[in-house]
């Protein structure tokens, strides 16, 4: 057990819960008991707290934990995460600010919300919420693993049901402080997350190369760890540079993870809580700051490799934990404390995002699920109490994906995450800037996306080399696409996402069906929003009074008093 | 689309479209890999793959940024088009 380091990380863990409770106080609303207060903090966060917020739930332990430990087994493939942080604005600017908009006239709170707005479609808005609540706890799950990791770096690694046990305390003080408090509290957290990994992650980008002799050195060390032949494949495990057959991968992770981050619920919910579109504007030139730490990060992967860090047993499965490398790094490399520090930032980097995480998908549960078809006549005070449960189910759903899905890399939760999430693409990110797609074969489109990429999924074997078990990762050789046995590209080494060709398989679905539909004579159903409505700036002078009032007017109450005036 | 017409009647005609959006396909730029996949030449010890991939950040934030300064612009010089856009 490592009692300094623990001291410090719980020490730094406790004052962030109290900060926690303190958050309900903070702004106060004249009643958390109403979705839009505990779900969206309001609807009036400003820039910095977007970009605290908005960041906070991008760089997460998928950054500290498992970008890096990608880099550790399997070398430059790992470093996609870079390029997926950096297309990612440039690709989501123009669509967020229309959703932003949209949602502000219309008071939605959940990408769902705006699909039954746009589709007349209860069938499609709930299979979007539905989508959003099952992609969410693969990602919450990839938290829950960088928080064990730490863990079980300080010695918490008991054997059997017992090495679980930090895992669930951990997760019951975050569960009963979203409880409390809902968005505001991961928002206020967020300052202390991004001050703590500020300190920890330019320390250790800056120190660590000095300390072991510099890149060039760590570079060409781990390309030789790397390149050695694994005694069970007799294959090198990774190189630092792509090879022939994994370049395909390596833009269609970048891509395919840049489009789907604003699909989850968690990331939209920290934009539809800022209040305004120069907010998001801002946010989107000021957010890339957390890509070059994120890129800086993955190369401790290196530096991991280069000092012969050996990741820890799981003393409850039995299996070497990848996740550990970078927490046994930084116990070897610092001081004691200072290796404390780091594991409460990597701690609360898992427990700020989880919270958000599971807001959002408790937003999605309430508002489209039960309010549409359980009690459509809930009171707001209701659906906040709905909400409240809803995320301690969506946590404990986690809790048993990490249990189910067991990838070699836990990054390829995230990425399992992702397949499912994007087939939501079609009716969201099309649909905000087209009506052309008919609603019913968006639905085909998404059943048979799901089915094919859940299915490839569950096909590729957890232990490669004897090809048991299912659910292992997140990427398929181009020469294994088997369409009712019919094989277009058969013996094609090249590795791809899953995700883009489940992606293709929708659009392509849906863009053929739609000719098809009409000509049927399906009703396409009535579209709720206006053009103008994706172009709205919430102001009173130029936005038109629309459905965003009857939500309770989540503007600043000095909007009120000049109407005194007339 | 027969729902949608006359919305537009009275209000301040607002543009999202301009030549300056097309910035923001640069970045994609980083997605073809075989451009940068090399060791050579190296900078500060790291292979070109990483320290050029470094430099796309900078670059996603320029284009970004030069877009939403183009559209702060045009938002501007319709909202003062429109004398009604002011007080209310």
């Amino acid at each position: 057990m490592q009692w300094t380091e623990f001291g410090v990380f719980t020490a730094l863990f406790v004052l962030v819960s109290v900060l926690g409770f303190v958050a309900t106080r903070w702004r106060r609303a004249a009643s958390m008991d109403h979705l839009d207060e505990w779900g969206l903090g309001g609807r009036r966060f400003g820039s910095w707290i977007t970009w605290f917020l908005v960041g906070g739930d991008l760089y997460t332990a998928y950054t500290f934990v498992a970008v890096p430990a990608l880099v550790f087994g399997a070398g430059a493939m790992g470093f996609f995460a870079l390029p997926y942080t950096v297309v990612l604005y440039p690709l989501v600017l123009l669509p967020l600010l229309r959703m932003w908009s949209v949602s502000k006239v219309h008071g939605y709170v959940t990408p769902a919300d705006y699909v039954r707005g746009r589709y007349d479609s209860a069938l499609l808005a709930t299979l979007v919420a539905v989508t959003g609540i099952v992609a969410t706890m693969p990602y919450i799950a990839l938290q829950l693993a960088g928080l064990g990791a730490v863990l079980r770096t300080m010695g918490l690694n008991g054997g059997g049901i017992a090495g679980h046990a930090p895992l669930f305390v951990a997760f019951l003080v975050l569960a009963l402080y979203t409880y409390h408090s809902g968005l505001r509290a991961p928002a206020l957290i967020a300052f202390v997350k991004d001050l703590l990994i500020y300190v920890v992650i330019l320390v250790a980008v800056f120190y660590l190369p000095t300390r072991i002799g510099g890149w060039g050195s760590i570079i060409d060390e781990s390309a030789a760890v790397l390149s050695r032949p694994d005694p069970r494949t007799g294959q090198a495990s990774g190189s630092v540079l792509l090879g022939e057959h994994n370049q395909l991968q390596y833009a269609t992770l970048a891509l395919g993870s840049a489009l789907a981050l604003f699909l989850y619920p968690h990331s939209l919910t920290g934009i539809l809580a800022s209040s305004g579109r120069g907010v998001i504007r801002r946010n989107m030139i000021a957010l890339p700051a957390y890509s070059f730490l994120l890129g800086m990060l993955a190369l401790l992967g290196y530096a991991a490799l280069a000092t012969g860090v050996e990741p820890i047993v799981n003393g409850a499965t039995g299996e070497p934990d990848s996740n550990t490398i970078v927490p046994v790094l930084f116990d070897r490399m610092f001081a004691d404390w200072f290796a404390g520090l780091a594991y409460a930032a990597i701690g609360i980097g898992a427990l700020v995002p989880a919270a958000i995480m599971s807001i959002a998908a408790a937003n999605l549960w309430t508002r489209n699920i039960y309010k549409e078809h359980l009690r459509p006549r809930a009171s707001a005070a209701d659906e906040a109490r709905q909400a409240r449960l809803a995320s301690l189910v969506v946590k404990f759903g986690a809790v048993l994906s990490i249990v189910f899905i067991d990838p070699q890399f836990s990054i390829d939760m995230q990425l399992i995450g992702g397949v499912i999430i994007l087939q939501t693409l079609p009716a969201v990110a099309v649909g905000l800037y087209t009506r052309w797609l008919h609603r019913w074969a968006l639905v085909a489109g998404w059943t048979v996306g799901m089915a094919w990429g859940l299915w490839q999924l569950y096909l590729i074997p957890k232990d490669p080399v004897t090809g048991r078990g299912h659910f292992g990762g997140s990427a398929m050789r181009l020469g294994d696409f088997n369409l009712f046995g019919w094989q277009p590209l058969p013996d094609v080494p090249t590795q791809i996402y899953v995700g883009a060709v489940a992606l293709v398989m929708n659009l392509l679905v849906a863009v053929l069906l739609t000719p098809l539909l009409g000509r049927l004579g399906l009703s396409r159903g009535t579209d709720h929003t206006r053009q103008g409505d994706y172009l709205a700036t919430g102001r009173p002078a130029s936005g038109h009074a629309g459905g965003g009032t009857a939500d309770g007017g989540p503007e600043e109450p000095e909007r009120r008093t000049p109407s005194t005036r007339t | 689309m027969s729902d949608r017409d006359g919305e537009q009647a009275g209000r301040t005609p607002r543009h999202e479209r301009s030549p300056w959006n097309l910035l923001l396909l640069v970045p994609l730029l980083m997605l073809v890999t075989p451009l940068w996949n090399h060791d050579e030449p190296r900078l500060f010890g790291l292979p070109m793959f990483y320290w050029s991939q470094f430099l796309f950040v900078p670059l996603g934030v320029v284009c970004v940024a030069l877009v939403v300064r183009a559209a702060n612009r045009r938002e501007r010089a319709a909202d003062q088009d429109t004398p009604s856009g002011g007080e209310r």
